[in-house]
């Protein structure tokens, strides 16, 4: 039966993850707890070699993951928030929008809180005033309404279209 | 085990669903409503509850329960936009609505819910009955030497993290026209005597607005010939608004309502002429309004009508 690792072996302990494209990623122990996922994995199978499978996370995107997580980790008592905020917005500033959606599913998945609410929050911003036309550009949105549904929502939605 | 590069670009509507109300509900009113157009699925998430719930003001439910005559809603989103126009609450003494695009409160206090030094004598001030106005009574001020007008109002109720702006909106009066004036529960018809505005040339109005966390603002304006003047009594010019069919609204002052505070929050609200000595008389006052100061400052001068 695992135990969770006691202090020094979790300081010691590398936890291995693999990625839907068979990459293998290794991470210090205190990052990957940033993830609940993989905490509760982890105290399932302890300190373990064999790479925990990410089914659905490509190389690409769990490099970021863990590029976010590893700066939030080492940012805990020593960088000041108004830094770490700073750092947060640097990594989203030009991301294209297929990383930032991949992304959010990817923390969503693996239950990193404050990575979601960045995410949430920087799409949230790419949205704010911007008319149906641009939405529908940066977003990459089909339309799949019927000429009558669609009429019928933009009537509903008028005020909102006027400058 | 699908390939990277073949798989389709991801686009809003295949991010899960709690993902994609935090995104939305992170936005505006009017963002919202913009995105529903998309497709169905952004339709679908556009229409749901919590986010609306999270555009309506934190207090929305103490507000209802003092509405006059209840709302009947069947979603958030109906809730919402039934807001938007003004409901009268507190037995008809105060109004509120949300601006539409940001679902910020705002509230527009009738006469009867503010002091009026003077204001149950029917000697020196008048409650009256005009079409078109926000309440059933305004207040006509005579004639008084002492002319001084307080109101006080609950902070909690406002949208907090932003600035709002206090005003009073009054008029000085035009041609005669027929008011219908309250003497107790009866209302008469009258053709008043034309009733000239008098004695606002001679010292300019004062206005305040004093919150209880220790913010102050006060300034001074002539409510007739406005231009004139009033740094020589040590004042600051007050800003006013031409808001259409002669009547101003003057705006006392501005404060910012904090996020996250507990503690009672009250903001107090000042106007009066105390020092001349000199009869005034022949103006209208319909009420204050307390609105975001980004409204304030979008509006252009409405020439008179």
């Amino acid at each position: 039966m695992a135990e969770l690792p006691n202090t020094t072996m979790a300081n010691e302990c590398k936890v291995k993850l693999k990625s839907k494209d068979d990459k293998i990623f290794e991470v210090e122990y205190a990052v990957a707890m940033q993830s609940q996922t993989l905490k509760n994995a982890l105290a399932h199978t302890g300190c373990t070699d064999t790479a925990l499978p990410l089914h659905d996370i490509s190389s690409q995107i769990l490099a970021k993951v863990i590029e976010y997580c590893e700066y939030h980790v080492n940012a805990a008592n020593t960088i000041s928030e108004k830094d770490v905020k700073t750092w947060d917005e640097e990594l989203v500033k030009h991301m294209d929008q297929d990383t930032l959606f991949r992304l959010i599913v990817a923390a969503k998945y693996l239950e990193i809180h404050n990575l979601v609410d960045l995410m949430c929050k920087t799409i949230a911003d790419r949205i704010k005033d911007k008319s149906v036309e641009e939405l529908r550009e940066i977003f990459h949105v089909q339309n799949d309404f019927t000429p009558e549904e669609e009429e019928q929502v933009r009537r509903e939605t008028k005020w909102a279209h006027g400058e | 085990m699908g390939d990277d590069l073949n798989e389709a670009l991801l686009t809003m509507s295949d991010l899960p669903e709690n993902c994609l109300s935090r995104v939305l509900e992170l936005t505006t009113p009017k963002d919202v409503c913009r995105v529903s157009v998309l497709c169905r699925a952004l339709k679908f998430a556009g229409n749901s509850n919590c986010v609306w719930e999270k555009m309506l003001p934190p207090h929305h439910r103490d507000l209802l329960a003092r509405a006059c005559n209840p709302l009947q809603f069947n979603s958030k989103k109906e809730l919402y936009f039934s807001l938007c126009e003004p409901v009268s609450i507190d037995k008809g003494t105060k109004k509120f609505w949300l601006d539409k695009a940001t679902g910020k409160a705002c509230f527009m206090l009738s006469p009867r819910d503010l002091a009026i030094t003077w204001g149950g004598d029917d000697r020196y001030w008048h409650w009256i009955s005009r079409d078109g106005s926000s309440f059933e009574d305004i207040a006509e001020l005579i004639a008084v030497c002492w002319f001084e007008v307080q109101g006080v109002f609950d902070c909690k109720l406002l949208s907090p993290g932003i600035a709002y702006t206090v005003s009073f909106k009054l008029k000085l009066n035009g041609p005669a026209s027929n008011h219908r004036r309250r003497l107790g529960t009866m209302i008469h018809a009258f053709h008043m005597n034309h009733r000239s505005p008098y004695g606002w040339d001679i010292k300019p109005v004062k206005f305040s607005v004093t919150t209880s966390w220790g913010h102050q603002q006060q300034s001074a304006r002539f409510l007739r010939n406005t231009e004139n003047p009033v740094d020589n009594e040590g004042y600051q010019m007050t800003s006013f608004r031409h808001v259409g069919k002669g009547w101003m609204e003057f705006d006392a002052g501005e404060f910012f309502v904090e996020e996250n505070e507990d503690g009672p929050k009250e903001v107090k609200f000042y106007m009066n002429e105390l020092i001349g000595g000199d009869w005034k008389g022949g103006l209208l006052l319909e009420g204050v309004k307390i609105q975001p100061s980004y409204l304030v400052t979008e509006r252009h001068n409405v020439r008179e009508e």
